[in-house]
């Protein structure tokens, strides 16, 4: 198991206006495997990415990364966990997860040469990694603003994959491209599943991870109500939310007349 | 394919609300969208659909006379409830605008006034648009926030555009778009900033307003899965251009352009259309 996550509680806000925004969620992420989480607006789908990442801090709840238990992360080790570690991260807006100041080069490079390694070596691999997301290596010296959304999702996934972590987490990686874009998305995460890459794929659309998912687990107010294959899940939902979200997924199948 | 495809009621029988012939967009020396035309007759939903840049919200703002100063219908007519557009003076436009053809938008926030009740912004429009005393305005704008079926139209006629959320939202200003009785409606990606089921909810909504007012609309959105819900035609835009027109069915089921297949193999290959086909 790559990810372990028990009885999770997330709360935000002061203490007379604390709201609670992950009760008692629990996920479990095996090597290899690709996860869909679906959840709408306030399921706390991306709180539970930030809570993974280190970026807020739980108020209950066990996360084990790996085999090890982050109860005892400092901000220190949180922060080496995120530039180099076992996961990386991809977010639907790919200026949040690049510096808008460094070149894609630069980009692609630093998680590994900040690891040791040689400069030329991670030079060779940034151009490795570019090609996979079916980029041109023109575009190493360029910097985030002058690449089109598609381009900068694909370096933003590049960026993710250069250390080969044991788990990356998308949160909405294709809800702001075209159709395009997202296809080509898609195909390259495909592909990712060959290399054993854990991927944990976040959205508020089952429709949109349905195609990729192995297993959904379906986020609605803070839990997980229903989790399972996404054949099973999407055939034979067994919550009334998750019945709700089928049914409500545009498809080019049933028309409302 | 700028072919007008008339369905078999606009052939005869009924005339057209809207009319859209050949109609081409310029801006800044070049033409932007080049030429769209369909017909709406009482009833008929008509789809748009295309991504940021394919000229769907130019094609729409044109429709309803609100382009961009630098752009212009530089060739093609539009012609609503009978009369070609191009011709009418800005208070024609005003009468026309709410009462024949009205319009919603993606963020329905930034078109309600903070500082004002929803309640009354509505009541304003029937005022002004009908003619009415303010007792009765306010009367049916309660009738009209109990019509796009929010629960407690009493409760919401006082509330601020901050104390609603955005599905909540999208029904006020459908409302308000329904306060003059239009006989056509836009709406230009009017679900797409919200959630999927409330996006269902009020796609719903606007079906049934299509059957209980005769409503003719003009369905804009990137998702061609949206789009087949209602519509009885469907356009595909790409680069200012119709790629492919025609009956939803047809479209869905024969696509003829590779671009409208890139957009169905999408759906079947990345979303739930591979399960619920074998269940």
């Amino acid at each position: 198991m790559i990810l372990s996550v028990t009885d999770l509680d997330v709360h935000y806000g002061p203490r007379r206006r604390r709201r609670q925004v992950l009760a008692g969620a629990s996920l479990a992420v095996d090597r290899g495997e690709v996860v869909g989480i679906i959840g709408e607006t306030g399921s706390g789908k991306s709180t539970f990415a930030r809570a993974v990442l280190g970026l807020v801090r739980p108020s209950a709840g066990r996360i084990v990364i790996d085999g090890e238990d982050a109860a005892g992360y400092g901000n220190r080790q949180w922060r080496t966990l995120r530039r180099r570690g076992v996961i990386q991260y991809v977010f639907q807006d790919p200026l949040r997860s690049l510096d808008p100041d460094l070149s894609i080069a630069d980009s692609l490079t630093e998680p590994l040469t900040l690891r040791g390694v040689p400069r030329a070596e991670a030079v060779d691999r940034a151009r490795a990694y570019l090609s996979r997301v079916r980029l041109d290596e023109d575009l190493l010296p360029r910097l985030p603003g002058e690449l089109s959304g598609g381009q900068r999702q694909r370096v933003a996934v590049a960026r993710a994959l250069v250390t080969e972590p044991k788990l990356v987490i998308l949160d909405e990686p294709v809800s702001a491209l075209d159709a395009a874009n997202r296809v080509q998305i898609l195909e390259i995460l495909k592909e990712l599943r060959a290399t054993g890459t854990a991927l944990v794929f976040i959205s508020h659309d089952l429709g949109s991870v349905a195609g990729i998912a192995d297993r959904v687990a379906v986020l609605y107010q803070g839990e997980f109500v229903e989790a399972g294959p996404t054949r099973d899940v999407v055939t034979k939902p067994t919550h009334p939310y998750t019945r709700l979200l089928i049914s409500s997924a545009p498809t080019l199948r049933r028309k409302v007349s | 394919m700028t072919a007008l495809t008339e369905s078999p009621v606009a052939a005869g029988v009924t005339s057209p609300v809207l009319a859209v012939r050949d109609v081409r967009i310029r801006g800044l020396g070049d033409e932007i969208v080049h030429g769209v035309s369909f017909e709406l007759t009482p009833g008929k939903v008509v789809g748009i659909v295309g991504e940021s840049g394919s000229g769907k919200t130019l094609t729409c703002r044109a429709i309803l006379g609100i382009l961009p100063p630098q752009l212009e219908v530089s060739a093609g007519a539009v012609h609503i409830g009978g009369r070609d557009v191009s011709a009418l003076s800005p208070a024609e436009w005003t009468a026309l605008r709410g009462s024949t053809i009205s319009a919603v938008f993606q963020d329905p926030a930034s078109y309600l006034n903070p500082s004002i009740p929803v309640g009354a912004q509505i009541a304003e429009v029937v005022r002004v648009k009908k003619g009415v005393r303010r007792r009765a305005a306010r009367h049916r704008a309660l009738e009209l926030l109990a019509a796009v079926r929010l629960r407690e139209p009493e409760l919401v006629y006082g509330q601020y555009a901050h104390e609603l959320s955005g599905g909540m939202l999208q029904r006020v200003l459908i409302a308000t778009a329904m306060a003059a009785d239009p006989r056509v409606l836009v709406a230009d990606e009017a679900t797409t900033a919200l959630d999927v089921t409330v996006q269902a909810e009020i796609l719903d909504l606007l079906a049934d307003l299509r059957a209980s007012t005769g409503l003719a609309m003009v369905l804009v959105s990137h998702d061609l899965a949206v789009v087949a819900r209602l519509c009885d035609e469907v356009l595909v835009m790409r680069d200012g251009e119709i790629v492919e027109q025609g009956p939803t069915d047809r479209v869905l089921y024969e696509p003829e352009h590779s671009y409208t297949r890139l957009l169905i193999s999408e759906h079947e290959q990345y979303g739930l259309e591979k399960f619920l086909e074998d269940s």
